[in-house]
């Protein structure tokens, strides 16, 4: 019994730590245009950041739900599998050195797909193929991470399209974008919102996985209050805490992003956050901020995709579960041997954890690896430098017609001077036809006079 | 069972509401630069660093402010900034209400 107690603690904590780590990644998604854009001074922006992602966590408990009663089956009187606390915390573990590698090697990666392939890759290893729901796997987290970021590219294109159609003015008087950089002060803070209600959920849902199969917990019902809690500060405090982080990404990606374009794209991120969370679909709140960003760019005129960054980005995306599944997996083969097996799994995972912390100390800081995913997805859009501004409708039509007039007179010019020409060719004809003929008649009475004479 | 219905569902409200509001948004945008409230000069380049327009760039702006001012009436004037503040309170209660549906406020109230 002791032992469960000591792995329910170790798994709170690491799933803490692990919440704390997502909101000190994820600050720079949210609030590095306000701040970019001078709207904001860091501060107030990373503090605002942190208390709408400490409101967020308390909004829905949905996702919460789809973690901890619905992706595993932990309640063996239900006809489920008895998951032992030991395979969550070697979930944990494996989705925590997954997303440091990442995190290492510049690679674009979901904190939220590396928690769940731990989770299910734990989980396959540790009791079986059928203690992982299979249709909730489909329904609740690979749909959803097909569809969300997808929908917040449509949705980032729509609205930036609109959003220069309606503020475009032919008149030469200031179409007035700048005031989208005031909007981006409340879309950022709603976007931080929509985090805090998406990602730190997945987190109570882990906890209360963890009480569950300790017995702690009645199976199916919702996360306590200490836990909604526990979790809600955790992010907060990581994403006051990844402040700095902000400024080392400002140089990065997000150079092309203007304000009428950041707007339409943190929108559209945070209502499909918020409505996906609604539904307890567990998304990656970085893959949905990386669709809109990609969709804003491609509304903009004169913008290209460039599929190989795209390319590129797509396969991270696509190994995170796999690998992070892996790695959990590996974590729960060696949790299998009891005790003993926990104490290897937390070692390996603090040298890693350290090494990759003191490594990353040495390195220096520059653009290339202060990119973040959302940054990162920046550069999939190419947009061209001097287009040529757009003309009003109504001149564009008026321009046509008078090039249908002008032609019309040219045509009729031509058509007369044509029939000028062939006037005077008949005339010409008619006199030289006159000429002929005076001439013949001159012939013949030339030839008669000297007929007579003769 | 997957409920297949609810993933148009959610593209459709997630899509129609974000483009609502930033359609509410920009239409209050565009009647406070019509008002002669707009922040005339941009940035040439845009490059999310921390560069605002420089000084020169400034009064330009606050000049042609001016400019545009004179040429509208109050009566206009006053009626353009209205209807921005209309169209920002309208994008504040569409989030508003949105959130508060989440919370299942209308549960609450309407049973």
């Amino acid at each position: 019994m002791n032992e469960i107690y000591f792995l329910v603690v170790a798994v709170i904590a690491l799933a803490l730590f692990f919440d704390f780590t997502n909101g000190f990644h994820d600050t720079a998604n949210a609030m590095a245009t306000p701040i970019a854009t001078g709207a904001l001074k860091p501060k107030t922006a990373v503090t605002i950041a942190a208390i709408l992602n400490l409101v967020g966590a308390f909004i829905s408990v949905e996702v919460a739900k789809t973690i901890s009663g619905g992706l595993i089956n932990e309640d063996p009187s239900g006809g489920g599998v008895l998951i032992h606390p030991g395979f969550i915390f070697a979930g944990l573990i494996g989705a925590i050195v997954w997303n440091l590698l990442t995190w290492l090697l510049g690679l674009p990666s979901s904190s939220s797909h590396a928690l769940f392939g731990g989770l299910i890759g734990a989980a396959l290893v540790g009791a079986g193929f059928s203690s992982v729901n299979y249709d909730v796997l489909l329904a609740k987290i690979i749909i959803p991470a097909v569809l969300a970021p997808t929908i917040a590219g449509l949705g980032a294109f729509l609205a930036t399209r609109i959003a220069y159609k309606i503020t475009r003015r032919f008149d030469s008087r200031p179409d007035g974008r700048g005031g989208f950089r005031w909007g981006q002060i409340f879309s950022s803070s709603f976007l931080a919102l929509s985090h805090g209600t998406n990602d730190a959920q997945k987190v109570m849902g882990v906890i209360t996985l963890a009480l569950v199969s300790a017995g702690m917990q009645e199976p199916g019902t919702d996360p306590q209050f200490w836990v909604i809690l526990s979790c809600a500060l955790a992010i907060a405090l990581g994403t006051y805490s990844g402040g700095w982080r902000i400024i080392r990404t400002l140089g990065s990606g997000l150079t092309e992003v203007k304000p009428a374009q950041g707007f339409a794209a943190e929108v559209t991120s945070a209502t499909t956050v918020l409505v996906s969370s609604h539904f307890g679909f567990a998304l990656s709140t970085t893959q949905v901020a990386s669709g809109s960003i990609i969709g804003s760019g491609l509304g903009r005129r004169g913008s290209k995709v460039k599929w190989r960054t795209a390319g590129r980005i797509g396969i991270a995306w696509l190994m995170t579960l796999p690998a992070a599944g892996i790695v959990g997996a590996l974590a729960a083969w060696v949790a299998h041997f009891g005790l003993i097996g926990y104490i290897i799994d937390t070692f390996v995972g603090m040298i890693i954890i350290l090494g990759i912390w003191l490594w990353s100390r040495k390195q220096k800081v520059n653009h290339e690896n202060a990119v973040s995913g959302v940054a990162a997805s920046a550069k999939v859009v190419k947009i061209k430098k001097n287009i040529k501004p757009l003309e009003p409708r109504r001149a564009k039509k008026a321009r046509k017609v008078a090039k249908a007039r002008k032609k019309e007179k040219e045509a009729k010019a031509a058509a007369k001077l044509r029939e000028e020409m062939l006037k005077t060719a008949e005339i010409e004809k008619i006199e030289a036809k006159k000429k002929a003929k005076q001439d013949s008649k001159k012939k013949k009475s030339k030839k008669k006079g000297k007929g007579a004479k003769k | 069972m997957i409920d297949w219905s609810l993933f148009p569902l959610v593209t459709v409200v997630s899509i129609g509401v974000a483009v609502l509001l930033v359609v509410i948004f920009s239409i209050g945008i565009r009647l406070l630069a019509s008002a002669g409230y707009a922040l005339a000069v941009e940035p040439k380049e845009f490059t999310d660093q921390i560069t605002l327009p420089d000084e020169e760039e400034l009064k330009a702006a606050k000049k042609m402010k001016k400019k545009l001012q004179k040429q509208l009436s109050d009566a206009e004037r006053r009626l353009y900034v209205a209807g921005a503040i209309c169209c920002f309170v309208l994008a504040a209660a569409i989030i508003i209400s949105g959130l508060l549906l989440l919370l299942g406020v209308d549960k609450h109230l309407f049973g």
